[in-house]
């Protein structure tokens, strides 16, 4: 059995008109990790998501959870992952009571009493049509149905979008405990919350444009990723100057400004060392290097009042 | 806010069962019940009212119609709600496979419209509602007998289930509200498209239609055509999100100026075939006093049979019933 419990290589997804979503994403999620996917608008977080569930056909590559390819996989594989869209429809007919009914029926490991729990927890009216929920309302009835089904992987796309902030750190609080529980449960989420991925993440891989453009623990991310300012003496710095590692790279005039990801001290005594500039090294704080990664565009993307 | 009550089969806290594929299918049949069953029990009550009651469903032409409205609104709608609701990405999501989904849906839209055309076929051809109702009256006001050609019986059968599994498939197969909703007219046009063929052949084998062809016919292709539905459903992306707001309005136009044109065709055809049944009934009428007149003052009729009826049907009705009479 393969380690990972979530795994994309060359993923490739193309829509209608040419539109190119997701292109050559590679992925790993070991198993029993909190994974934040973050990127900003269009980046292909959902395109990636929704491939990993089996919705969507991928044009090229391959995206297994648990071993299974969710595409063409059989009912008892699909009962080992649960998920929550990011514009998910959930049958308004019936009532949460019902369906959670009806997840009884479909998840081996279903837990009533979570269920339950999640329901009081969330102030979730059970006995009325899941249609006349408001928005939030029914959010937290996804939520909940994810949550109580026990699955081994739970693929959330932005789940804390359009919650009340109440809602939001309930919501983060329950995947906390889910990762503290210590069950092996991998949790796959996207979101443009910083401060939600701070706080309950492992592992964060950054998306732009299709691809992953870094994949690490968090704690790597923001002691690895550092602004480095270089001022050169004259005009401007000489040809073919490059940052060692640099992920971006600025150049007002004589001073160069790179994000760079130091992944090691030789790489650090590298930067210090160009010759004939002085060169300053800060470090940065996680919003920043996500933003600094992302490019300054990104800036406004990754906050609280975004969904 | 109420508690989540205690739940049939659902484990009261966590543990592990093994979920069986009839257990799933058990589920989500409960489900779809939940969904359509009023939609359905409604069908029901009214064909038992318009067939058993009423009586009028008294020819296959009627039953047709019936069959008409069943594949107008429950073909779409059971086919592809999920579409249409935005629901798909919520459903596909779920563990039921899309196989599942697809067998499930077409039990639940299919089973009642063969029940409703089959039954309700034979109880025209049998008489059944008077049966059951005794209500033969010996009067001896004689009426002639209306016997349905056998192309009737066999269009009113198998032409709605031909195009409500046209229908299922397209519906299932769309994945934009509004042309799941128009999912009828190339369900229809496809069952009219058959029909046209298998009656066509009738005429050539033997110079009128007998329903012999159509009859068996259009419910192979219906087959076909769900099986191959089938294959497309399990290849289908799921939708995120009801679409149907960036419709133009000339598209929104032309699917209503083509449901309006496959409407008129109804209608026509409908009025055609009135038109041929009072012909037929004329006739019928005519020889029926010719008869009469032949007859002895005294004599009771004498059974009579259209001609249609004495070639393609021998289902007619119950012994005790007296020939050739209806009330």
């Amino acid at each position: 059995m393969s380690e990972a419990a979530i795994e994309a290589r060359d993923l490739t997804k193309t829509f209608k008109g040419g539109v190119v979503a997701v292109n050559g994403l590679d992925l790993t999620a070991p198993r029993g990790v909190v994974y934040g996917l973050i990127g900003r608008n269009g980046a292909g977080k959902t395109t990636t998501l929704r491939m990993l569930m089996g919705l969507l056909r991928a044009n090229r590559g391959t995206a297994r959870v648990l071993g299974a390819d969710l595409w063409t996989a059989d009912r008892a594989a699909r009962a080992r992952v649960a998920y929550v869209g990011q514009e998910q429809t959930i049958y308004g007919w019936l009532t949460c009571e019902e369906l959670c009914h009806l997840g009884g029926r479909f998840y081996e490991r279903w837990d009533t009493a979570r269920a339950r729990r999640l329901a009081e927890r969330f102030d979730v009216p059970t006995d009325r049509p899941v249609g006349a929920l408001s928005g939030g309302q029914r959010r937290k009835v996804a939520i909940l149905l994810a949550l109580a089904s026990r699955a081994e992987v739970l693929i959330l796309d932005e789940p804390a979008g359009g919650l009340d902030p109440i809602a939001r750190r309930q919501l983060v609080d329950e995947i906390i405990d889910l990762a503290a529980a210590g069950d092996g449960t991998t949790v796959l989420f996207s979101t443009h919350i910083i401060t939600d991925l701070e706080r309950v993440a492992e592992m964060v891989a950054i998306m732009d444009r299709g691809r992953i453009m870094a994949e690490t623990r968090l704690d790597e991310m923001q002691s690895t990723t550092r602004r480095v300012q270089v001022i050169f003496a004259g005009d401007g710095p000489p040809a073919g100057f490059a940052v060692p590692g640099a992920v971006r790279t600025q150049t007002a005039g004589p001073v160069v400004t790179a994000i760079v990801r130091i992944t090691s001290d030789a790489q650090l005594d590298e930067v210090r060392a160009i010759p004939g500039a002085r060169v300053n090294v800060f470090d940065l704080g996680l919003e920043e290097a996500f933003i600094e990664l992302l490019g300054p565009e990104a800036a406004g993307e990754f906050g609280e009042t975004m969904s | 806010m109420t508690e989540i009550a205690s739940m049939q089969d659902a484990p009261a806290g966590a543990s592990e069962r093994t979920i069986s594929r009839a257990a799933a299918l058990k589920g989500l049949l409960w489900c779809e019940w939940l969904r359509y069953g009023r939609m359905l029990v409604g069908f029901a009550a009214v064909w038992i009212v318009l067939l058993w009651v009423l009586e009028l469903l008294f020819h296959p032409i009627p039953l047709l119609v019936f069959g008409a409205a069943y594949v107008l609104l429950a073909g779409p709608i059971i086919g592809g709600a999920d579409a249409a609701e935005g629901a798909e990405e919520f459903a596909f999501a779920l563990p039921p496979t899309r196989a599942d989904r697809y067998l499930v849906r077409l039990a639940v839209g299919l089973g009642p419209l063969l029940i409703f055309q089959g039954v309700g076929a034979a109880a025209i051809a049998g008489d059944w509602p008077q049966a059951v109702w005794g209500l033969f009256v010996e009067s001896g006001l004689a009426d002639p007998f209306e016997a349905a050609p056998g192309v009737a019986y066999a269009a009113a059968f198998s032409a709605p289930v031909a195009a409500f599994s046209a229908t299922f498939v397209v519906a299932s197969c769309l994945t934009h509200r509004w042309m799941v909703m128009m999912a009828w007219i190339p369900g229809s046009l496809a069952a009219a498209g058959l029909f046209g063929f298998a009656a066509g052949l009738e005429h050539a084998v033997w110079d009128r239609p007998t329903g012999l062809i159509v009859g068996p016919v259009l419910p192979a292709a219906a087959a076909l055509i769900l099986l191959g539905g089938h294959l497309a459903y399990q290849r289908k992306e799921g939708v995120a999100r009801a679409a149907g707001a960036g419709m133009s309005w000339a598209v929104r136009g032309l699917i209503v100026a083509l449901a309006a044109l496959v409407a008129l065709g109804v209608l026509g055809l409908l009025w055609a075939a009135e038109g041929d049944r009072a012909d037929s009934l004329e006739r019928s009428r005519l020889e029926a006093l010719e008869v009469r007149s032949a007859a002895a003052p005294l004599q009771r009729i004498a059974p009579i049979a259209a001609p249609t009826r004495a070639a393609t049907s021998t289902a007619s009705a119950p012994a005790s019933r007296p020939a050739g009479m209806k009330e």
